[in-house]
This record gives structure tokens, sequence and C-alpha cells, in this order.
């Protein structure tokens, strides 16, 4: 058999290689359940991480800073999962945050720490994708709203109101469903 | 309330909003602040609820699946990668090809030869290990033996060409791989014949039942294979 080892060009392949199934390893789980918040499909996030490890593969020699995979990748299967649709549709920018709204927001006294886990995913479920997505990449992802601004293309005040207008309703959600906070 | 370089109120929208912030105003108002703390530590607990709610379970063996389709996916850039080179292969085989009959430096079935090649350059892949005992089987038919010097080989079959039936082996080369064919037509001259087209170096030697052509695109490759074959391929008398 032949033996490359000691051609240079080849032990680079092997790092690049190694590179991309510390990837894999590191960052598919966080991209299935990014994936699948956004399809609220299992399918469908599992093709789109797929889609998304593919398309990275391709473009790996453009990732020059390794610290930003993390993102890169999201910002890639948030791509993929657009091109599910033929057209985007146009979402209203949501770009100031009312400090009345801060204000009434900060009088809940509930902390929904013994909240029942299907219930919460239950209300995330209803909640809107534009308002989820943020949610979902600060908790899973833990971005702060302006490295989210960068992976979803929006500004960072709207991605501010985004994840207020989703944290109130989901409470508003949890609250209302009586039964399902009996154990709060 | 304290008010320090930060009100309660900008506290309190990074709480419902941004609670990854880790600026030193922020900690210091929340840390001075007791209705803040208390406000900041429900806004904690309630983003683990949310963080658990989050984390859906994911399919066993994801990670997996994804390499593995990986793997498959670049054999099949690497085999489109061929084609491409057989298509382009193709368009110089019929320049090649014309050269060979206006100077008559190549024998007319070079030509027959090297498109055949050209034609079925996917079997370049390594596809893995074929047995000796595969090999000769293949090659009783065309009066010829192998023993176990002549090297690795990742594909061994028959093949059709210009209608009669051949053998087309390829082997790991040094730098390279090296394609074997046996072909059941006879040389018009028993003499041992280069032959090259842009890709291929290679040649034509004759056997008692047909030709024997040893192609590769790396010049290294093919010298060595031809000295081990010397050695180890043994034609029938």
């Amino acid at each position: 058999m032949k033996d490359n080892t000691n051609k240079p060009g080849l032990v680079v392949m092997s790092t690049k290689e190694q590179g991309f199934e510390s990837m894999v390893h590191a960052y598919s789980k966080d991209l299935y359940r990014y994936g699948y918040w956004l399809s609220k499909d299992n399918g469908i996030a599992e093709d789109l991480v797929q889609e998304t490890f593919l398309r990275a593969w391709r473009a790996i020699d453009s990732l020059k800073d390794a610290k930003a995979a993390k993102s890169w990748l999201f910002t890639i299967l948030r791509r993929e999962n657009a091109r599910r649709f033929e057209k985007k549709s146009a979402q209203a920018e949501l770009t100031t945050l009312d400090d009345d709204m801060v204000e009434i927001f900060a009088t809940v006294e509930d902390d929904f720490a013994n909240v029942d886990n299907m219930a919460v995913r239950a209300a995330l479920r209803q909640l809107p994708t534009s308002y989820a997505e943020p949610l979902v990449l600060q908790v899973i992802g833990g971005y702060s709203c302006d490295e989210i601004a960068t992976i979803i293309d929006a500004k960072p005040g709207a991605v501010m109101t985004r994840v207020f207008r989703a944290r109130q309703k989901l409470r508003k959600l949890l609250e209302e469903d009586e039964a399902k906070l009996a154990s709060i | 309330m304290i008010m320090e370089d930060m009100n309660c109120l900008a506290a309190r929208r990074i709480m419902t909003t941004d609670i990854t912030d880790k600026s030193s105003a922020f900690a210091q108002h929340v840390a001075n602040c007791p209705t803040c703390k208390s406000f900041f530590e429900k806004q904690l607990k309630f983003n683990s609820v949310l963080k658990r709610a989050a984390e859906v379970e994911v399919p066993e063996g994801l990670a997996s699946r994804i390499l593995v389709e990986h793997n498959l996916n670049k054999k099949k850039d690497g085999t489109k990668k061929y084609r491409w080179s057989a298509i382009v292969a193709s368009v110089m085989l019929v320049f090649a090809v014309s050269l060979v009959s206006t100077f008559n430096s190549q024998p007319a079935i070079a030509g027959v030869i090297l498109e055949h090649a050209h034609e079925e350059l996917w079997v370049l892949e390594d596809k893995g290990h074929v047995t000796l005992e595969s090999l000769n089987q293949l090659l009783k038919l065309h009066g010829v033996r192998a023993d176990d010097k002549i090297g690795y080989a990742t594909h061994a079959g028959n093949c059709m060409i210009q209608g009669k039936q051949g053998v087309h082996i390829v082997f790991a080369g040094e730098n390279a791989p090296v394609t074997l064919i046996v072909f059941p037509e006879a040389l018009d001259d028993s003499k041992s014949v280069r032959i090259s087209d842009h890709f291929f170096k290679g040649v034509l030697m004759g056997t008692n039942k047909g030709t024997l052509a040893i192609l590769s695109e790396d010049e290294e490759s093919l010298k060595k294979f031809e000295a081990r074959l010397s050695t180890s391929l043994m034609t029938f008398i």
C-alpha cells in the first residue's frame, strides 16, 4: 500500500478532518436543537444538521478562526432552513423595547422553577419562530443579543425585543395553563 | 433601590433580554440592589427552566451518521472529480487518437485501451481489498495467473472493450493507482509498446491469448508495478 504519511498535503488534510470531526462531536447536538426549534420537526432538524455539516465541510477553508466555528455553523443551519421555503416572508422588524413593558414584566413574581418540562416545551412550540429563534439561541447557544443579531442578520435592538416578547409570551402561556402549573 | 451607574430599569432591561450580560456595571448593580438581585435570581431560574425545555432529546448516533454521510460524500466528490477528468480526457482522447493515426506512433489498440480506461476512471477510487483468489478467477479465462507479489488490488472486474470481454484491475501504486487491463485482442507485434495520452502513461504487452495493458498517471508508480509484474505475473504457455 502507498504510504502518504510524510506528505505535508495529507497531514494538513488529516488535521482538517480532525477539526471537522471535533466540530461534529462538539456542536451537532446544539445544532439539532436549534434546527428542531426552527422547524419543530425531528426529521427536518436532522436533515438540517446533515446539510449544515455538508456545506461546512465544503467551505471549511474559509473558516479562519476555530473559535468562530459554532456561530458559523449556526448561521449555515439558519440559511439551510431558509432555503426550505420558496419565499421568505417579510418579518416585521421590532426595534424598540418599551420601558413600560419592562416595568410591567418586572413585577412578575413566579420563577417557574418547578414547572413541568413538557409544559414549557408546549409553550415554546406555540411561540412564533421569530420569537422562539433568538430565545433558543440565547438559552442553548449561550449567545448575547449582539451575537444573535449577527447570526440571524437582524438589528441588536430587534433581537432584544424579540427575546423580551418571547419570555413574556412564555410566562403568559404558562400562567394560563393552570393545570400544568399545579406543581409549582 | 440603590442607584449606581446603572439604574433598576436598565438592569431589568438586561435581565429580561440579555441575561448573558457580564458587564461590571450590571454585576455591580445586581450585587447592591436587593430587589434587582431577587429578580435576577428568578430570571436565572426561569432561564434554566427554559434551557431544560429547549434541550430536546437528540437522536442517538447523530454525530456518527453525520460522519458516515460526510465520508460517503467525500467519496462521491472524488468520483465526480474522476468523472470530470474522464470528460476532459475523452475530449483530449479524440485529439490523441487523431495524432496516433496521423503519426502511427501507437498501435490502434492503444486508443481503444486508453479510451476504455478513461470511461472507467471511477474504478480508480479505492474501494477496499480484492483478494488474490478473486483476481486469479478473473485472469484465468485470459490464460494469466498472478501470485501474491502482484500487489494490493482495490478493484477487479470483467469489462467490455469493443464487444469483447476483458479484465480491468486496479492496484494501489506508489503515488497513484495502477490499472491493469487484459484484452483478448492480440497485438500486431509481440514487442512491448509504450503508450500515453495527456493523462495516462503505460505499456502494452502481448500475451499468447491477447494483450496486457498497464496504465498509470504517475510514471514512478508505473515503473515499480512493471518491475513487480515481471516477477509475479505469469502467462500460461
